[in-house]
């Protein structure tokens, strides 16, 4: 198996797998949504809420609101935590949200007791309060992967294709092909021939096929080669959560090994 | 239970032996139930 690196930005990565199976492919993507434990605000107190929203919509909405923290790895999830759910600081964090109108409330209003956990966007409007009105909330937010519940799901647009291989016969060229496809992976050279420039873009929606009439294009998927897009929602950077991900593919697979042993 | 009279503002005890809703201070008929002072409890979802 082969990683070859296309594109890394702190939200997303992209990268080309060769030499691997669909369902490895789609064992990470599944792993980055839902796997990767990340942290979530969990249950709130609502002590004042005189604002226009609904106290079920404040809920929601912070929620929803994704956090970061330096250590991750310092806080366990309710069910292994050593409380045993019961709630303690080893598997929750406290918070409390305190505004008075007139003025929005943004996430970063949010404040957390520990100085580590952070809101990952400041920003994020939560509600406008008029003359007079109050808001005030204090609650925890807990460490859990995304198969819990989608606010605690850390990678939010992952995907995978597979790599496609453009064959280029015998071109009239005519040109119809790099007009048609909507990708520009095609492109006429020098001496008007077709060449690809660039591959990784094509979906393989195939029109350029269908516009050749001299059935010179054949676009075909490589079946060991997948292209990845990993794109989180800012509580981790991208390339610890394809890590993370592949960690806790690697961490069952030797679970079912142990399993497997034991029965022997 | 407290309610408030949206026409006068003032804070109103409503007679359950009386048929209807009505705001003994100035007859208003629309009134709005206050928010408990309790602490509300919710998940964040």
């Amino acid at each position: 198996m082969k990683v070859e690196l296309i594109e890394l930005r702190e939200d997303r990565i992209r990268f080309l797998l060769t030499g691997a199976t669909a369902a490895f492919a789609n064992g990470i993507r599944r792993a980055c949504m839902s796997e990767v434990p990340t942290l979530a605000i969990d249950e709130i107190r609502l002590y004042d809420n005189t604002s226009v929203l609904f106290d079920e919509q404040i809920s929601l909405r912070l929620g929803l609101i994704p956090l970061t923290a330096e250590d991750l790895d310092v806080y366990s999830s309710p069910e292994d935590c050593i409380c045993e759910g019961a709630g303690c600081p080893g598997c929750r964090v406290d918070f409390i949200l305190t505004a008075e109108g007139p003025k929005m409330v943004y996430s970063q209003d949010v404040v957390f007791t520990d100085p580590g956990v952070k809101v990952a966007f400041e920003g994020i409007p939560v509600v406008v309060l008029g003359e007079g009105e109050k808001l005030v909330v204090e609650g925890y937010a807990t460490k859990r992967t995304g198969s819990a519940h989608s606010k605690w799901q850390s990678g939010t647009t992952c995907g995978y294709k597979n790599l496609p291989r453009i064959d280029i016969g015998d071109c009239q060229k005519c040109g119809k092909c790099v007009k048609v496809c909507p990708r520009d992976v095609l492109a006429l050279d020098e001496g008007d021939r077709v060449r690809v420039v660039n591959l990784l873009a094509c979906s393989l929606c195939k029109l350029c096929i269908d516009e050749c009439d001299y059935q010179a294009i054949t676009v075909t998927p490589v079946p060991d080669s997948f292209v990845l897009t990993i794109e989180g929602d800012g509580s981790i950077k991208a390339k610890d959560l394809v890590v993370k991900a592949a960690e806790e593919i690697r961490h069952r697979a030797e679970m079912i090994g142990e399993k497997m042993a034991d029965l022997s | 239970m407290a309610y408030r009279c949206t026409r006068c503002k003032r804070t109103v005890e409503v007679d359950y032996e009386y048929s209807g809703i009505r705001c003994p201070y100035c007859g208003h008929r629309i009134l709005m139930k206050e928010r408990p002072t309790t602490v509300k409890k919710m998940k964040a979802v």
